[in-house]
């Protein structure tokens, strides 16, 4: 039982690690300047926090690799937001993206259709709620992390809460008695810390990426309590089960994004990176409310709309 | 006879003039422009005596009169613009915002329905607005939107929705970037009339 436990803990290390190492090979080309895989033109600036002076719009077209694929890097800042657009494996990325479109459009989808017929809506939020409510570990400890002490006492209030009066997770209570969610994520602590996102990144299977939000997707999984009780296969058949879920709860949403973009690769690739930038800026918002801080004020990460 | 159809057509231009003063305040701040549009749209949505096509030409009239096109089309796309003959923004704006238009339909058909908005922040800067706002119900418990606004010709106009930090503007100018950039200004003008019809 004890040699058991030991293998699964060493597999699931072994997964960690190989997703990670995928990432970070992915990564190297641009720091290394491997065949096929250009040096982005100025990558050093790149993985630096986005400012909040530049409103420049720049496109520029690296020349084509060894490989004959031509790498393009769009850098585009809104007039206030400062978003940076680094996609350097636009090609590769975009094949990946397809594939995965296909795999929602035929396999997700269709099974989350049938899910949403077959699950009242009640059942599909209390469903999630249990998931989000045994996520908390990954919270807690991202919000320490970031010096969140409110955030982190507020999720360690919402578990009490929910799993107890809440029965397991099922219903959200904590919400409804005024205590919100402190959501966060290694990837955002790393933000916050002042890692860039570095390049977008599309991999099978998986929600859009940077290599940043990357690796910390593998740490998330390692902290997710689920892994450490439940066999591998029941792990995946978890995570398969959460994406179905969270699929047909935004069976309408997507369908509305998608039948209102003229590229829906750009459209996806832009509306995570805005949204991984709020999130990280907030985040950074509330560490400097939450926490003394241990270091100078870092006025790209502090820029706010008036 | 005349004076019947006189009589008609002078309460129907009544009419209008009264919907356009209801709908157009001299002075609204820019709250209350967005509560025009959000109450307004809310009600039309909620109006069970309305059939389809009706109620998605009352949401398109209602967003015709909020929202300032030509400078979400300058915005959206970028540098290009300045290359544009004035004949040519026309084109490239109405073909802009009939794809709006279709598109922020159809979003606020499907989320308005069962939701309610409450106000959170409001902050004002010389000639542009911020108007923060929380969609609460529906399966998703919670969705913050923004509204940003531009003053013109002394009236407050919506130029962006910012939906739980996604910008629209800043959506569409990442698409329309990419698709000249990858083809041409004539291909993204092709598929953007491809969308609208």
């Amino acid at each position: 039982m004890v040699r058991g436990r030991k293998d699964m803990w060493l597999r699931e290390w072994l997964v960690a690690v190989a997703v990670a190492a995928v990432i970070a090979v992915g990564a190297a080309p641009a720091a290394s300047g491997a065949p096929g895989l250009e040096p982005p033109p100025g990558s050093d600036s790149q993985l630096e926090a986005s400012g909040a002076d530049g409103s420049e719009v720049a496109t520029t077209a690296a020349p084509a690799g060894p490989s004959g694929e031509s790498q393009t890097e769009t850098r585009a800042a809104a007039e206030d937001g400062a978003l940076e657009e680094h996609d350097p494996w636009e090609r590769f990325n975009e094949r990946m993206f397809e594939f995965n479109r296909r795999v929602d459009r035929y396999v997700l989808k269709p099974v989350a259709k049938g899910w949403d017929k077959v699950v009242p809506d009640e059942v599909q939020r209390s469903l999630k709620n249990v998931l989000k409510n045994a996520a908390m570990p990954k919270r807690l400890v991202n919000n320490l992390l970031q010096g969140k002490f409110e955030g982190a006492v507020r999720e360690l209030s919402r578990f009490m809460l929910n799993t107890t009066v809440g029965v397991g997770g099922l219903f959200d209570i904590a919400t409804h008695e005024g205590i919100p969610e402190s959501a966060t994520d290694t990837g955002q602590t790393l933000g916050v810390w002042g890692a860039g996102p570095g390049p977008y990144l599309v991999l099978p299977f998986l929600p859009p990426l940077t290599v940043r939000d990357g690796i910390g997707f593998a740490i998330d999984s390692l902290l997710d309590p689920i892994s450490y009780v439940a066999p591998f296969a029941a792990n995946v058949g978890t995570s398969v089960g959460e994406r179905v879920n969270e699929r047909s709860v935004n069976l309408e949403t997507f369908d509305d994004f998608e039948a209102g973009t003229l590229d829906l690769y750009s459209a996806v690739r832009n509306a995570y990176l805005q949204r991984r930038q709020k999130a990280i800026q907030e985040d950074a918002g509330s560490r400097r409310e939450g926490w003394p801080q241990p270091w100078p004020e870092d006025s790209a990460a502090t820029s706010e709309a008036p | 006879m005349a004076m019947k159809s006189g009589a008609f057509v002078g309460l129907v231009m009544l009419g209008l003039l009264s919907d356009l003063w209801l709908a157009m305040p001299a002075d609204a701040g820019p709250r209350e422009r967005v509560g025009e549009l959000v109450g307004g749209v809310a009600a039309v949505v909620r109006d069970p005596a309305l059939q389809n096509t009706e109620r998605q030409a009352r949401v398109r009239a209602i967003i015709d009169g909020t929202f300032d096109f030509e400078a979400m089309g300058q915005q959206a796309l970028g540098t290009r613009w300045q290359a544009l003959t004035p004949a040519q923004r026309d084109e490239f704006v109405g073909l802009f915002a009939e794809l709006f238009k279709r598109s922020y339909t159809r979003l606020v058909l499907r989320f308005l329905g069962d939701r309610r908005t409450t106000y959170v922040t409001e902050s004002t800067t010389g000639n542009r607005a911020a108007v923060e706002t929380m969609l609460a119900g529906g399966k998703e418990e919670r969705l913050p939107v923004g509204y940003r606004l531009a003053r013109k010709h002394e009236q407050w106009q919506v130029v962006d929705v910012v939906i739980d930090g996604v910008s629209l503007a800043e959506g569409y100018r990442a698409q329309f970037e990419r698709i000249a950039r990858n083809s041409s200004y004539e291909t993204l003008l092709r598929r953007m009339r491809g969308k609208a019809q």
